[in-house]
């Protein structure tokens, strides 16, 4: 009787045989599983910087930068969604062109913004200072914050050492930038400093990139519920890989199989980290008109902040030799960089501009290619209609969702705790 | 004496004259890695380095060039390129590998970088004489 029960009960939960997976699908959910934090930044040797990260957590989440004093970096990338904004298009000073990403797992991307137009973690976080419709600041600025609050310089110079004279007025103003308007005041406060004095304000804004690159690295989620089956695969433990959703399962033989995502959603973040253009169709109606890739590769390769410039601690590594190597070509034009498909249960709306609401509309645009924008015969050629019924549907998006993880410690979510509590940990790292 | 022959014997040289302790020796999959070009004039063999090629890394080839008669064609008389497209995708890869010369007659490609899984054609370009030939064989990433 009391065998009997404990056989029903061990039948009732035992989920429905699951065909052995093959070594083929074995190796490619290997290769999506994210096991491990990002990859070091060896053009930046501060990512790894605990006083560095905490000093970037901080201008993270510092208003006091913006013209209005009213927008950090938190306003468009909000911790509980995300870090993005649950907007189509993001809202700073005004409104902007392409949609706010996600930072979960940013470090592991080779490429930053839409476009691919920053390749180094610290160098993309110079470029919402300067921009208009975001802080609408100047670098001169930010520096003279920095400098004149006492938390924020001693942390500062405890990771870059000491700061120069920036009191003196006359060698540097309190606005200056180089770029914009040849005739702006700020260009021409630019233009009449010295040559040195300019690199070493560009060193400064420099390592306060690399300040809040060490925090955005911190940024990792991990265990989503597709991690924890990937593992247990692994481990060969048939009891916990039992444990995974069956919808979501099957969605996964989908996702890499016939439904062939995995071509561009490959790699720990479910992207090549590469350009396609997929042809969605503008959210301002008509034809595309953001240039993508092709404009960013040339907006890159200007920036004395690439990865193979001078300010880079490594111009040589890997990632200095990939910007220099990069290919611009017109199969580049209006080309997206592949989104991590990762903690999408909290970053909608989806694509470069928002403009799809659900999984469910990406998903259905998949099926049909409805309202395809195809430009020309240098478009991509990989997508195909899925042709998929409603459940297959249903099962890709349960697996798309599956890769969403817990939230990361609430100590990453908000600005760092108070000066009283500062003092009991030491300023000087360590590592240093 | 077949050219089969010759492009085994080949292949030992080269495995003797050259290879660093690290690579792979070649005879493990020869046909892979022997490739004639489209004229039939000369013969690539190359060992990409880690092997197999890697998805969405970075990754180097080793090559040698040799012609009818077997013997090596050098860095001395002649330009090689090595590139890699996805024909049916209508993209190359997203970077110029750089060949360099090395002192044993041979090259070394480096940066080569296959994002995608899928058919890619590898694309082996030997300029001699201002006459660019090419050699191109498939290869499947996954
Ligand atoms: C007004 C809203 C707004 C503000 C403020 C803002 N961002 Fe962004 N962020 C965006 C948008 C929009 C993009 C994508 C823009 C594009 O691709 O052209 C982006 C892109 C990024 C990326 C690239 C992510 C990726 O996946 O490539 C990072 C990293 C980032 N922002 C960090 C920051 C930091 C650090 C700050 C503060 C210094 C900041 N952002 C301030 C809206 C904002
Ligand atoms: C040819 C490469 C390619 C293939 C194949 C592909 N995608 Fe994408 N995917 C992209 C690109 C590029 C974008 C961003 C496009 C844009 O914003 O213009 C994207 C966007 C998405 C997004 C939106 C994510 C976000 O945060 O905005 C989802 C979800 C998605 N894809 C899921 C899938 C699924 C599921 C499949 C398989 C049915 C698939 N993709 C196949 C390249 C691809």
């Amino acid at each position: 009787m009391f065998a009997q029960a404990i056989l029903m009960s061990c039948l009732m939960t035992m989920p429905p045989a699951r065909e052995p997976l093959t070594d083929v699908q074995r190796r490619r959910i290997a290769g999506l599983a994210q096991l491990s934090p990002p990859p070091a930044d060896p053009t930046n040797q501060f990512s790894n910087n605990q006083v560095a990260a905490r000093l970037g957590q901080r201008l993270f989440f510092d208003e006091r930068m913006s013209r209005n004093g009213e927008i950090s970096c938190a306003t468009c990338h909000v911790p509980e969604l995300g870090f993005a904004d649950g907007l189509p298009l993001p809202m700073g000073l005004a409104e902007g062109e392409r949609h706010t990403p996600s930072l979960l797992n940013v470090g592991w991307h080779r490429w930053f913004f839409w476009d691919g137009r920053a390749d180094t973690l610290w160098s993309q976080a110079l470029h919402p200072f300067e921009k208009d419709a975001e802080f609408g600041t100047t670098r001169m600025k930010v520096i003279h914050h920095v400098a004149e609050d006492p938390i924020l310089r001693r942390e500062y110079e405890a990771v870059f050492g000491p700061l120069p004279p920036l009191e003196d007025e006359t060698r540097f103003p309190r606005s200056a930038q180089p770029s914009g308007d040849p005739k702006h005041p700020d260009t021409l406060a630019w233009q009449n400093m010295t040559a040195e004095d300019q690199q070493l304000v560009n060193r400064i804004f420099a390592n306060i990139g690399k300040a809040i690159a060490a925090y955005e690295h911190q940024l990792n989620t991990t265990n989503s519920p597709f991690d924890d089956f990937a593992s247990a695969m692994l481990a060969n433990d048939e009891r916990a890989m039992a444990e995974y959703d069956s919808d979501a399962y099957e969605g996964m033989l989908l996702f890499i199989g016939e439904a062939g995502c995995r071509q561009c959603h490959n790699g720990p973040m479910f992207s090549d980290l590469e350009f396609h253009n997929i042809g969605i169709p503008p959210g301002h109606g008509g034809l595309p008109q953001d240039a993508g890739r092709w404009e960013g590769i040339d907006v890159l390769q200007k920036n004395p902040f690439r990865a193979n410039g001078p300010f880079s601690d490594s111009p040589e590594s890997q990632r200095g030799r990939s910007t220099a190597s990069l290919i611009r070509s017109s199969e580049h034009w209006g080309a997206f960089r592949t989104p991590s498909l990762r903690n999408l249960n909290r970053t909608a709306p989806f694509m470069h501009q928002g403009q799809f609401a659900t999984l469910k509309d990406v998903l259905a645009f998949y099926n049909t290619l409805d309202d395809m924008v195809v430009l020309d015969h240098h478009q991509e050629t990989v997508l195909q209609p899925l042709d998929l019924d409603e459940r297959q549907l249903a099962q890709l998006e349960t697996f798309l969702l599956s890769l969403s993880s817990p939230e990361i410690p609430r100590s990453l979510r908000e600005a760092p705790k108070t000066p009283e509590l500062e003092q009991k940990t030491p300023l000087t790292d360590p590592n240093r | 004496m077949n050219r089969y022959v010759l492009a085994s014997m080949a292949t030992l040289l080269f495995i003797g004259g050259c290879c660093s302790s690290s690579m792979k020796p070649m005879v493990a999959q020869p046909a892979a890695n022997t490739v004639t070009s489209n004229d039939g004039k000369f013969s690539v063999y190359w060992v990409p380095q880690p092997d197999p090629i890697p998805l969405n890394s970075f990754f180097d080839i080793k090559v040698q060039i040799l012609d009818l008669s077997g013997e090596a064609i050098t860095p001395d008389e002649a330009t090689l390129k090595v590139d890699a497209a996805m024909p049916q995708h209508g993209h190359g890869m997203n970077h110029v590998a750089t060949v360099t010369p090395q002192s044993d007659g041979t090259w070394l490609a480096t940066g080569l970088l296959m994002h995608m899984p899928g058919d890619w054609q590898l694309y082996f370009d030997l300029e001699m004489d201002g006459i660019s030939r090419r050699a191109q064989t498939p290869v499947v990433i996954d």
